[in-house]
């Protein structure tokens, strides 16, 4: 219900203390001469005390050892060179190896994702190989098609192709920095199959392809782009997916495509 | 001066910042675990959070530039982290939180004024919101961020944050029967 021409947002950086003292003042006032807008303030502050207090409990608990173990242990790894990442960042530390490869025998490291899932990442896979092949490692080449929408498209131009036989659209997403990489994320959607529902990657490049940073996963329902949390250039879900990254602009982005990304 | 390792690269120096790196990550961990206990449902999940993200931490330690605040460059880890975890879950699967909110649309909250909310419901409704407002919630009004060390965390503007938190507070309240229109006796 609309209360008065003071944005909800004004009103809840005014609650907050984020707002300048002139323009602090004014809300002030306005609050003193109209109870809604001082209800709606008062609500701002009642949302951030409930949370506050309802949380703060935690702040008492005494520390699991768990969590002093692994800090522990985080210190032991310094001492033995070469101890490579385990757990939760296998994926990562697979990607950053130096030359992707292509390994169906370390079992270790494959994951099946789904009968077609994978096939946009095997280079060469061969028409007729049933879905027990079609695995993927984080690190395997890209398909031609994905390689060639990511070196030459800019986010949001549609790219046909076909991948093992099978008609493909791959969109390039959105485009990020991390340090002197630059990486990409991207959709690939089987046009006319059976399983339309578009796998969204990220990939970035290495020397002079492009090479997949985590396994593909069905695009997430509205679960993370809900709130209105892609911005129009989509570059927010890949910035989070990769530490430091910083998205690129539309226009940097064609310079880079122009440029053969610096040909690094 | 150090020795060669055949066959190996050469470990980096001892850190002399590694012993104080560590020692920061336990003084955060209390808070650490109450940014995470405002997103995941259970306390194992949240401290297994909490763990990921120490683990993460600890590896890309040469990133963080002393100086800088640690505790927003964590909270920028864990978030990327409990991404990644949502997404892969979805890969698999695993769909998180969807009967919960379906479950809560049928679910009738008595209208009640703050004082009468307890803080259980508060905990359990935070669970209900979607993602991306329980995480400007943690940031802003639990962990005490501002809004500009909040825009810096998640990596957007400003005026995002602002708008996300406005209608994430609202969501909450209204969830918790606190909407300014049903407590206009507050004014007075």
């Amino acid at each position: 219900m609309k209360t008065s021409s003071i944005a909800d947002e004004e009103l809840m950086a005014f609650a907050d203390g984020e707002l300048d003292n002139g323009r602090c003042e004014q809300i002030r006032r306005a609050c003193e001469q109209d109870p809604r807008l001082a209800a709606r303030v008062e609500m701002f502050r009642a949302s951030r005390r409930l949370l506050t207090h309802a949380f703060e409990p935690v702040l008492q608990e005494p520390l699991p050892d768990r969590l002093l173990n692994a800090i522990d242990s985080l210190a032991d790894d310094q001492a033995q060179p070469g101890a490579e990442a385990a757990g939760p960042l296998s994926v990562r530390a697979t990607a950053r190896r130096r030359r992707p490869r292509w390994i169906p025998a370390l079992a270790a490291s494959i994951a099946f994702v789904g009968s077609f899932a994978a096939v946009w990442l095997i280079r060469d896979a061969r028409p007729g190989t049933g879905p027990a092949a079609s695995v993927a490692v984080a690190g395997a080449p890209l398909a031609p098609v994905v390689q060639a929408a990511l070196e030459h498209a800019v986010s949001g131009e549609l790219v046909h192709g076909q991948i093992a036989g099978h008609a493909v659209d791959v969109l390039p997403r959105s485009t990020v920095q991390d340090g002197a990489v630059y990486c990409r994320e991207f959709d690939v959607v089987e046009t006319g199959g059976a399983n339309a529902s578009p796998q969204r990657g990220l990939a970035c490049r290495d020397r002079s392809e492009w090479v997949p940073r985590s396994l593909p996963a069905a695009v997430p329902p509205a679960s993370s782009a809900d709130d209105g949390y892609q911005t129009a250039s989509g570059g927010i879900e890949a910035t989070r997916a990769i530490d430091h990254a910083m998205p690129v602009s539309a226009d940097r982005e064609r310079e880079l495509i122009a440029s053969g990304w610096l040909s690094r | 001066m150090p020795a060669v390792i055949h066959g190996v690269d050469r470990p980096d120096p001892p850190d002399p910042m590694s012993q104080d790196f560590k020692t920061e990550l336990v003084a955060l961990l209390p808070r650490l675990r109450r940014f995470a206990r405002a997103r995941t449902r259970t306390p194992e999940e949240a401290d297994d959070l909490v763990q990921m993200t120490c683990e993460r931490a600890w590896r890309a330690r040469a990133q963080w530039e002393p100086g800088t605040r640690l505790d927003s460059w964590m909270f920028r880890i864990m978030v990327n982290l409990r991404i990644d975890l949502i997404r892969s879950a979805a890969a698999q699967g695993l769909a998180e939180g969807g009967d919960a909110l379906d479950h809560l649309a049928d679910h009738t909250w008595v209208r009640q004024v703050e004082a009468s909310v307890r803080l259980e419901q508060v905990v359990s409704v935070m669970h209900q919101l979607p993602e991306a407002m329980q995480e400007i919630l943690a940031l802003v009004t639990i962990e005490g961020l501002s809004y500009k060390e909040a825009a810096d965390v998640l990596q957007v503007p400003v005026g995002t944050v602002m708008s996300r938190l406005a209608r994430a507070r609202m969501a909450l309240v209204k969830r918790l029967g606190l909407e300014p229109d049903a407590t206009e006796a507050w004014a007075t």
